[in-house]
């Protein structure tokens, strides 16, 4: 396997499913999209980052995805989830994020994130129980989707490390 | 002559994958699609000898399009690209008409088993 080709087609295609999944929970999170084809569109990029860091070994990667992808599929069935959860599905987009910067920066497997995976475990089909975000709230929805729409991340030398530290960090908690 | 293989899956790199594992295999790649739709498209204009056709994809999911080729075509020999925790959407793939699966990280020696026995039950 020509590791490069897909260490690099890996990191651009992640970062492109990346700033898909911030665009699909900001619109989640504002009501400008129905539900179902954002939570589609979380589920389905994080399925293939999965697939992808699966593919290179990554284990850390597709661990998290996995576990994001399992924590959504009720989701899919019409569970609703609430600004918390919302909170959970962004602190996990921002680890895959950090994860595939990682990649991009020092061409070594990313480290696992066992924090992550554990919250997400704990509060595993919570999502069915909790009550509905709703769309119409004027305070946070704005400010949130205005932090999800962060740059599109890509392979650029002016990006230092510690300004996508900074980016990361800005995400909604 | 080398068997032709269309390729239909929403990820860059899986394609690239496959392609990479079915040419070295000695297979041709008459075409690729990026969901479902292409996919069904593809097949009616390159009629393949295999199709590998992963199960979620946008717009048209994997098994929607496998529905509409065998239903349009039901001599296709058809086989699907899974993940871990598919099983059943597996089942119903294999029920509607799919030859076989694969499931992802795709090794290269069993792609290509798959893909070669796929073809052989076709052949039979």
């Amino acid at each position: 396997m020509n590791l490069e080709k897909y260490r690099t087609l890996f990191v651009d295609e992640a970062s492109d499913h990346l700033q898909e999944m911030a665009r699909a929970l900001a619109a989640l999170s504002a009501g400008d999209e129905p539900a179902t084809e954002a939570i589609d569109t979380l589920f389905r990029m994080a399925h293939s980052i999965k697939g992808m860091a699966a593919s290179l070994d990554y284990d850390a990667a597709s661990s998290l995805a996995h576990k994001l992808e399992d924590w959504m599929e009720p989701l899919r069935t019409g569970a609703a989830i609430d600004r918390e959860g919302l909170g959970l599905v962004a602190e996990a987009v921002a680890g895959l994020e950090e994860m595939v910067a990682c990649v991009d920066e020092t061409g070594a497997p990313p480290q696992p994130r066992a924090d992550l995976i554990a919250r997400l475990s704990r509060s595993e089909g919570r999502a069915g129980t909790l009550p509905a975000l709703q769309p119409a709230e004027p305070t946070p929805a704005a400010p949130l989707k205005k932090k999800l729409q962060r740059p599109r991340h890509r392979r650029s030398p002016a990006r230092s490390v510690s300004a996508r530290r900074r980016l990361i960090a800005s995400w909604p908690r | 002559m080398a068997k032709r293989v269309l390729i239909a899956d929403d990820a860059a790199f899986m394609r690239e994958m496959l392609r990479d594992i079915l040419t070295d295999g000695g297979y041709e790649i008459a075409a690729e699609a990026a969901d479902g739709n292409e996919a069904v498209s593809a097949y009616a204009k390159h009629h393949p000898d295999l199709v590998t056709l992963d199960i979620v994809m946008p717009r048209k999911s994997g098994l929607e399009a496998l529905r509409e080729i065998i239903a349009a075509h039901p001599g296709a020999c058809v086989v699907m690209c899974s993940a871990l925790g598919q099983e059943a959407l597996v089942m119903e793939a294999l029920e509607a008409g799919a030859r076989d699966f694969i499931v992802k990280p795709f090794k290269p020696d069993h792609v290509l088993e798959v893909a070669q026995k796929a073809i052989a039950k076709v052949s039979e």
